[in-house]
């Protein structure tokens, strides 16, 4: 009889993940950490012309890019003569399940489905776990979500309760933990027993689909205002965004735009702490997830982590939650989309970003997500404050993670941090370091520049800077 | 078969109500998949201090009461065993009560909007 333990289960963690998403990931290794990326995307064997007909059969994509001409005036009033962009939004909210993620999942379901999965398997805080739902039903496939919902005495916030009622409503079994990094342990057990496909936001998969996103953005832009976007606000967690957009708008030939990712600030809190598990009003897109994901891609649920966001960012920037409060209802009152306020989080940057801009200049933001009970920024607030968690009023400053939520009354009391992303590669090289405990050889190097987005000089002046602080 | 021995304990009492609901009832389950000192290390004491339970809805497979152990047909198609936290689980999430510093924020916003329309 199999062992199914933690220890034992996390032993059998590589044969497992082979098996459930037939990816032999060692096949691109040139290294302890090193890796041809672009041969394991290869690999996937999707062409992007493939992606685009599997997500038309199924509903996904070609979601609406929609101006924002009230917000657009709205920044303009406060901004120097001539500068205020204008500021678009691509509607992700119009995909089947409601959030960009259908396109993550969509090549998943086909892909598991093509090679004789009965079943799919995600953990996830919520909108790719409806995604993975969704496509599932759609392909007569089972799925099981697994998701971090509740702390030790029961209490589940509002967001994440109402991301596990989509995913049953769309078909999925859910599983719903209490706080803790043993989701992994979780999903490798149930995909050994079921023998489901691994349907990570991780794997090439999952990234082919987002680039449909970045293309769509480009090409919208391009035809109704004959440029590309100046800038794309992207919300940043695990990288699988930032990744698939930005290779989107490469591939649609928009080189020149920056891809500025963008986090909630959730410093100080522990992501593992069931004390401050329901202190924190946003489950996804915020720095509990960026920070890590981005110095170490490899963190994840498969061997290889296709998302590889320091290759794309041209700049990093962080919001507080009474921002993306604020803008969400902003989107709802002046501009008359209710949408969610995950999805909005790039939006509340924009808002702030746009005045840096000459008017003519575009800033698309990549996504919306739906919206409902438990996902408004009212349920969420009245959550937080039963937690202890004070809300009002005030500047970016004002807020205190897990403590303090500070709405601003004005754009003008809204403002982004800048994150340093030559921090963010010293610490990437820090866990290279770790891991090969010896110099880099020349091919590492090779593979470091381009996985932390520099130049061969410029990393290796890094490399130099982070061995004399060691 | 995800089949797992029922030995949470709750933390609270579940409801003085033994009514015995019928095979094909949808309900919620609560297990322990680990016990605090087989947790992952590393994790925050308050974290570790704790069991790591998983609660499941699903279809009585036998006939079963609020804090009895049952075994469940999940949507997935799997049989899982624990304890029966719910009869009929339902969603409870709200859109709920505007706090004063969100309606204070908006208002402002929107009126200035107003001004240039």
């Amino acid at each position: 009889m199999r062992r199914l333990g933690y220890e034992a289960i996390l032993e059998r963690r590589n044969e497992i993940l082979l098996g459930a998403t037939g990816l032999d990931y060692a096949a691109f290794d040139s290294g302890p950490f090193s890796f041809d990326y672009e041969a394991m995307l290869s690999a996937a064997g999707y062409t992007y012309e493939q992606v685009v007909n599997i997500q038309n059969s199924c509903g996904v994509g070609h979601t609406p890019l929609l101006d924002l001409p009230n917000l657009t005036q709205l920044v303009r009033r406060g901004s120097p003569k001539g500068r205020g962009a204008n500021i678009l939004v691509k509607d992700e909210a119009a995909n089947p399940s409601g959030s960009f993620k259908d396109r993550r999942a969509s090549v998943s379901a086909h892909h598991a489905r093509r090679n004789g999965y009965k079943g799919m398997i995600a953990a996830t805080s919520g909108n790719y776990g409806a995604a993975v739902a969704s496509q599932a039903a759609r392909l007569g496939l089972r799925a099981i979500i697994i998701q971090e919902a509740f702390d030790s005495v029961g209490r589940g916030q509002p967001e994440i309760l109402e991301k596990g009622r989509k995913c049953e409503v769309l078909g999925a079994e859910v599983l719903q933990t209490t706080v803790g990094p043993e989701l992994f342990y979780v999903q490798l057990l149930t995909l050994e027993e079921t023998g489901f496909f691994n349907a990570s936001l991780y794997t090439p998969f999952s990234i082919l689909g987002i680039e449909t996103l970045g293309y769509e953005i480009a090409l919208d832009a391009h035809a109704r205002y004959g440029r590309y976007p100046d800038v794309v606000l992207v919300t940043h967690a695990g990288g699988g965004h930032v990744t698939g957009v930005a290779r989107g708008l490469r591939r649609a030939g928009a080189k020149a735009t920056q891809i500025v990712g963008v986090s909630v600030d959730l410093a100080g809190l522990h992501m593992a702490s069931d004390h401050d598990f329901n202190r924190k009003s946003f489950t996804t897109g915020h720095t509990g997830f960026s920070i890590p994901f981005t110095t170490w891609p490899d963190r994840v649920d498969v061997t290889r982590n296709a998302a590889r966001p320091l290759r794309y960012l041209d700049r990093f920037v962080t919001v507080t939650q009474g921002e993306v409060f604020l803008a969400t209802e902003a989107l709802s009152r002046i501009e008359g989309l209710e949408r969610g306020p995950a999805g909005n989080t790039s939006l509340a940057a924009a808002m702030v970003l746009a005045r840096q801009f000459p008017e003519e200049a575009l800033i698309a933001v990549c996504e919306t997500e739906y919206t409902g009970a438990g996902k408004s920024p009212v349920s969420q607030l009245e959550f937080a404050e039963t937690m202890g968690v004070e809300v009002v009023n005030g500047v970016s400053a004002d807020n205190v993670p897990g403590k303090r939520i500070a709405i601003p009354t004005s754009l003008e009391a809204m403002s982004v941090a800048e994150v340093d992303l030559d921090k963010l590669r010293s610490s990437y090289l820090r866990h290279a370091h770790d891991v090969v405990q010896r110099e880099f050889q020349s091919h590492e190097v090779d593979f470091l520049a381009e996985d932390l987005g520099v130049s061969l000089r410029e990393v290796q002046r890094l490399i130099e800077a982070s061995a004399s602080m060691h | 078969m995800l089949l797992r021995k029922a030995t949470f304990r709750p933390m609270q009492p579940y409801e003085a109500d033994h009514t015995i609901h019928p095979m094909g009832t949808r309900v919620r389950l609560r297990f322990t998949l680990l016990q605090a000192h087989e947790r992952a290390p590393s994790i925050p004491r308050e974290t570790a201090a704790t069991p790591y339970t998983v609660r499941v809805n699903g279809i009585l497979q036998h006939p079963s009461c609020i804090g009895a152990e049952a075994m469940v047909l999940t949507a997935s198609g799997r049989q899982v065993s624990g304890v029966v936290e719910e009869i009929g689980p339902a969603d409870r999430h709200t859109f709920g009560r505007p706090p004063s510093a969100l309606v204070r924020a908006i208002e402002a916003l929107h009126a200035l909007a107003r001004t240039l329309t």
